[in-house]
C-alpha cells in the first residue's frame, strides 16, 4: 500500500494510520524574548494598576491574623505597662538608633513627556509602589528611606514603559535580556555607583 | 537538597513562592522553561499563529493569577497546559466547525516533494483527516492531537488529564481507533 491511497483502503493499519497523523506534526516553537516581555509588561501594568499580585483568601487569612495579634500585643503591652509605671528616663543610645538605621535615597529622573513615572525595584519586591514627584523643570524625584546594601531597579513611566536610570552608569543585565540600574547603599552618608541618587 | 541538583518541578515550585511573595520577575524564570511547551501545544490546536499568541499570552496571565493554586503536582510548564487547554477549548467552541476544518488543513506540511500531484494528495489525505477528526469527540480529538501531533508521551498527557500514564494509553488506543473506524466510514 502506497501513502498516496491509505485513506482509500477498507483497513487502514496502524502504522499509516500513526504516520499519517505525524505528518500533521509541528516542530515545537523557537523561543520567543518578545512573547515573555509583553506577558511580564502584561502583568507589571496589572500589578502597577492596584490589583494585588495574588488575592487569594488564605493571604488575607494571614493579614488578619496578623493585625489580630498586633492588636492583642499592644493591649497587653499596654496593660503591663501601667501596671508596672515606674519613673524612669529611657536613654536613648546611638546603638539602639543604628538598629533601625535607614538611608535617604533619593532617585530623580528628567522626563518632561512623562504622565507619571513610579519606581520599581528589589526593595519593593519589584512593585511599582513608589511614585515620583514632578518639579516645574520635569524632573521627577523621591526619596526612599533603604537599608544599607545593594538594590536593583527600572523606572516605570506611563505605568508601561520600563527603564534604566539613564544618570546611572552602574546597569546590571537580569539574565533575561533585559537591564536594571543598580545603586549601592552604604552605612555611610553616600550612595555608591549611581550618580544620580 | 540531598541529591545536589534540584528537579524542574522543585525549581519551578521555589519561583512560584518567589512571586507569591511579592518578586514578580521571578515569574519570568517560569516563563523561560515553559513558554516553548505551551506555544507548542496551543499551536497544536489553533493554526492562527496569531490567535494562539494571544491564547498563549492569556494563559500566562491566568497562571499567574492563579499562582496560588500551583501546588507541585506537576511541572509549571504542564500546569499551564490545563490552563491553555481549557483557553483552546473556550476559543474552538466559539468558531464555526468550518473554520476549524480550515485551521487543521492548514496543517499541510512544507517538507515533502512540492510537485503539484504530491501536493494535492496531501491535500486529500489531509483533508480527509481533518473531516474524521471533527467527527472525534473533544477529548479524543485532544488526545490525538497532544499524541500525534504535539508528539506528547503518555506519561505528560496522563499528567494533563491527571491520570495515570497507563490509563493515558488506553484513552490515546481508543481515540485513535475511533479515528480509524470514521475514516474507514468516511472512504466507503
Amino acid at each position: 500500500m502506497t501513502k498516496d491511497n491509505i485513506f482509500n483502503s477498507d483497513n487502514i493499519d496502524d502504522a499509516t494510520l500513526e504516520e499519517s497523523l505525524r505528518s500533521l506534526q509541528l516542530g515545537p516553537p523557537s523561543a520567543s524574548p518578545v512573547f515573555r516581555q509583553n506577558v511580564m509588561a502584561i502583568l507589571r501594568d496589572r500589578s502597577i494598576s492596584g490589583k494585588p499580585a495574588h488575592s487569594n483568601s488564605k493571604h488575607r487569612d494571614n493579614k488578619n491574623d496578623f493585625l489580630l495579634s498586633l492588636f492583642m500585643a499592644g493591649i497587653v503591652t499596654i496593660a503591663v505597662y501601667l501596671a508596672t509605671i515606674e519613673k524612669e528616663v529611657v536613654e536613648i543610645t546611638p546603638a539602639s538608633l543604628e538598629k533601625v538605621a535607614m538611608k535617604p535615597v533619593r532617585f530623580t529622573l528628567t522626563n518632561t513627556n512623562a504622565s507619571e513615572v513610579h519606581i520599581a525595584g528589589s526593595f519593593s519586591h519589584w512593585q511599582a509602589s513608589h511614585a515620583l514627584h514632578r518639579d516645574s523643570n520635569g524632573v521627577w524625584s523621591v526619596e526612599i528611606p533603604l537599608k544599607p546594601g545593594r538594590y536593583e531597579y527600572v523606572f516605570v513611566i506611563n505605568n508601561r514603559k520600563w527603564t534604566v536610570d539613564p544618570g546611572s552608569n552602574h546597569v546590571q543585565n537580569d539574565g533575561l535580556g533585559g537591564k536594571n540600574s543598580v545603586v549601592i547603599v552604604t552605612d555611610g552618608k553616600y550612595v555608591e555607583d549611581s550618580p544620580n541618587v | 537538597m540531598a541529591d545536589g541538583n534540584p528537579s524542574q518541578k522543585e525549581t519551578d515550585i521555589m519561583y512560584a513562592r518567589d512571586c507569591l511573595n511579592g518578586n514578580i520577575a521571578a515569574f519570568e524564570n517560569l516563563l523561560v522553561a515553559s513558554e516553548r511547551t505551551v506555544r507548542g501545544m496551543i499551536m497544536g490546536f489553533i493554526k492562527d499563529v496569531a490567535v494562539a499568541e494571544e491564547l498563549a499570552q492569556q494563559s500566562f496571565v491566568s497562571a499567574y493569577e492563579k499562582l496560588a493554586q500551583y501546588n507541585g503536582d506537576s511541572s509549571f510548564s504542564t500546569w499551564v497546559c490545563q490552563i491553555a487547554l481549557n483557553k483552546c477549548r473556550d476559543y474552538l467552541r466559539k468558531k464555526q466547525p468550518e473554520l476549524v476544518d480550515n485551521q487543521f488543513l492548514e496543517q499541510l506540511p512544507d517538507n515533502d516533494s512540492n510537485r503539484p500531484e504530491s501536493m494535492m494528495m496531501r491535500m486529500e489525505q489531509s483533508e480527509m483527516l481533518s473531516k474524521a477528526m471533527l467527527k472525534l469527540t473533544t477529548e479524543d480529538r485532544e488526545i490525538i492531537t497532544f499524541k500525534y501531533i504535539c508528539g506528547y508521551d503518555h506519561t505528560l498527557i496522563g499528567e494533563i488529564y491527571r491520570c495515570t500514564p497507563e490509563s493515558a494509553r488506553t484513552r490515546c488506543f481508543r481515540a485513535k481507533e475511533s479515528l480509524r473506524k470514521i475514516l474507514m466510514k468516511l472512504t466507503k
